[in-house]
């Protein structure tokens, strides 16, 4: 790091090694900022004046300010911070005392901020922003040194970057981005009848919702109560709709269940026309370009060194009949309501390949025997809940003689209060059975591939050099069963999602050992 | 790439313990959580429950001996279910019993470092390490109960092995 040293090298030698403290316009800051919060203080200040003891109210504001300060002279003299060759240190707290180390290699940018009376005192906020992600809170922050040190202290720490940056480029050979490679190449698109079928596979009866929602606020709009049945026999009766209805039940029953597939229908073809109309993924120099949008449209560009994770999902008919989705988990999220990135609302397998294979994530599905299984024994935990919960509330209510809730619509009998909970806990086990069967994951040596659902089914595909953290977890129960979950920690994305549930321990142990080696 | 099978149970042998100041932190916490408990205990004994049919302080009573047997057994269960290494190029903390968790943070992964000492701490003569990942599930992974020197030590180790890994 010397060459960067010597590039700011007036400013730099004061940095080394030596422990710095803020500045001591500071102090003056921590007054200022008190400012608006002595507002609090009007009520004793109201108390003394209405007491008749009004000469206090001076003394009593000159003491608080005193205790402020002293307070903040306290935190300052315990605050010092240090900048080492390749790392910055915080050391604060009066009574809980905390250093924080930061490597500048981790450090994305500085941040200089200045507030009004900061600007005039000469005073900035520097701030480190890492890529960890317990958000803004925790990100280090010194509060405030002279504007002039600030600025140094950016740009040595941006030297020291630059220089690294340059290094990692030369070494792995890579060769300067040819301005002709530059031309975006279209990866995939949706075609008019394609976004059409996306917008059936979306069928959403939330139109209903909306209409109920509008019909409760603007009660009066209308010039009947839609909710009165005895409006509707009304109208009928008087149209004959009523006899009509009476001979062809059925016939009526199945119209309501058309309308209402053509009313969900065409709330998701509206939705998904609206959202992705004119869908275009490109491949462009760094990564995809994503355009979309009938009234908003949207030019979103997906950096490939910041996608972490891809996952293909789909539904139980969609998988019947061949259509999957594609989303990229990527360091920025997708708009406010979706943290992951779509690239492919609607696509064939082979596609969803082709567009991986833009990145390097590969699809393989290797043989059935590569895929591990979580322990079988999870299937049965649900059921037995179930079971013994309903057993133990149930058999009180049929013993006791008078007070039979049960009697009404149970026929007496042990079996049918036993009977009950055996149903239901039947129920549980086959969707337990079917959450099972569907859940298996499998390490190819550079990524873990995670599957998981029935009613839509989702397969993971995670790079191990992606992974920040590996949690293998038990409960009470998988101790029973001698298996763990493993959770990871991935950047970006929703979170909670890498999952791998309830693993014998032995395999538990060995892909985690697996996955810690590949990074 | 090792995929060589590691047992639980050898994994745990090579696990360290904490520094017995732990226990006294973790005795200490205990005992002030008890306390709170035991006030609001006699609170609603004085308050509430005076013309109960049980005799008089029943509630107090039970929350003490609770108390009693909580401050005196749970910390050194506690304190036994936790252990760390380094193994290799990663830290791996490991703690619970009843909900047990098991962590493992490769260092290449670590964001920044915080060592850390609270008013308990410092009294039984630990420190706490806390390290920050950029993952969204558990990004803050901490270890408690360390020797104030071995911390730094941990640290700095961690420190120097955190890499240029321009993503």
């Amino acid at each position: 790091m010397t060459d960067s040293e010597g590039v700011i090298a007036p400013v730099d030698t004061a940095f080394t090694g030596q422990p710095h403290r803020l500045h001591p316009l500071t102090l003056l800051l921590a007054v200022v900022k008190l400012g608006p919060r002595t507002l609090n203080f009007l009520p004793a200040i109201l108390a003394l004046g209405v007491t008749g003891q009004a000469r206090l109210i001076v003394p009593a504001l000159g003491l608080f300010l005193l205790v402020t300060l002293i307070f903040s002279w306290i935190a300052w003299t315990r605050f010092s911070w240090t900048v080492d060759s390749d790392d910055v240190s915080i050391a604060s707290g009066v009574i809980s005392r905390k250093h924080r180390t930061i490597p500048f290699d981790r450090i994305q940018d500085v941040t200089i901020e200045q507030g009004v009376i900061a600007r005039a005192l000469g005073l900035a906020k520097v701030g480190f922003e890492t890529g960890s992600a317990a958000g803004d809170e925790d990100e280090a922050k010194l509060d405030s040194i002279a504007l002039a040190e600030a600025e140094a202290l950016r740009a040595h720490v941006r030297a020291h970057r630059a220089v690294n940056s340059a290094a990692v480029l030369t070494a792995s050979g890579e060769p300067a981005p040819n301005a002709a490679e530059s031309q975006d190449r279209p990866v995939f698109m949706m075609t008019m009848p394609r976004l059409l079928l996306a917008g059936l596979f979306s069928f959403s009866l939330a139109v209903f919702a909306v209409l109920f929602g509008l019909l409760q606020t603007f009660d009066d709009v209308l010039p009947f109560d839609p909710f009165d049945a005895d409006f509707w026999i009304g109208i009928t009766r008087s149209t004959g709709l009523a006899d009509w209805m009476d001979a062809h039940r059925w016939l009526a029953a199945v119209g309501g269940f058309v309308m209402l597939l053509l009313l969900g229908g065409a709330t998701g073809i509206v939705r998904t026309v609206m959202r992705d109309y004119g869908f275009r993924l490109d491949r462009s120099e760094r990564g995809f370009r994503r355009r979309r949008g009938l009234a908003t449209k949207t030019d979103v560009a997906i950096p490939i060194a910041r996608v972490q994770a891809a996952i293909i999902s789909t539904g139980i008919i969609r998988r019947l009949l061949g259509w999957y989705e594609l989303r990229l988990q990527s360091l920025a999220s997708d708009g406010k309501n979706e943290s992951d990135h779509l690239v492919a609302p609607l696509a064939r397998l082979d596609e969803l390949d082709a567009i991986l294979a833009e990145i390097g994530f590969v699809r393989d599905v290797g043989t059935e025997e590569q895929w591990q299984r979580g322990h079988p024994g999870t299937i049965m935990v649900a059921p037995a809940v179930i079971f013994l919960i309903g057993a133990i509330t149930l058999i009180p209510a049929m013993l006791m003689p008078d007070a039979t809730i049960l009697s009404d619509w149970i026929t007496p009998g042990a079996g049918l209060v036993l009977g009950l909970p055996l149903l239901v806990a039947t129920i549980a086990a086959l969707l337990g059975w079917l959450g099972w069967k569907g859940h298996c994951w499998r390490f190819d040596g550079r990524q873990l591939h995670i599957r998981r659902g029935w009613l839509s089914p989702t397969h993971i595909i995670l790079p191990a050099r992606n992974i920040q953290s590996a949690d293998l977890t038990l409960g009470p129960v998988l101790r029973r069963l001698a298996a763990a979950n493993l959770h990871f920690g991935v950047p970006g994305g929703s979170g909670g999602q890498h999952v791998v549930h309830a693993a014998p321990m032995d395999e538990a142990y060995r892909l985690r050992a697996a996955l810690m080696g590949a990074i | 790439m090792d995929i060589e099978p590691v047992a639980p149970e050898k994994a745990d042998t090579e696990l360290q313990p904490l520094e017995q100041g732990y226990l006294r932190v973790l005795r200490i916490e205990w005992a002030i959580t008890m306390a709170v408990l035991l006030a609001i205990a006699a609170a609603v004994d004085l308050l509430v429950l005076r013309g109960n049919a049980l005799p008089w302080g029943w509630l107090s009573g039970a929350v003490l001996l609770l108390s009693l047997w909580a401050v005196l057994t749970l910390p050194a269960r506690q304190f036994l279910t936790w252990g760390h290494s380094e193994e290799g190029d990663a830290l791996r903390v490991v703690h619970g019993y009843m909900f047990h968790t098991d962590t493992v943070v490769p260092f290449v992964r670590v964001q920044h470092i915080d060592v850390g000492q609270g008013p308990i701490e410092r009294l039984c003569g630990v420190s706490h390490l806390v390290v920050h990942t950029a993952g969204t599930h558990n990004s803050i992974v901490t270890l408690p109960g360390l020797d104030p020197v071995r911390a730094t030590e941990i640290r700095d180790s961690i420190r120097a092995r955190i890499q240029t890994d321009f993503a």
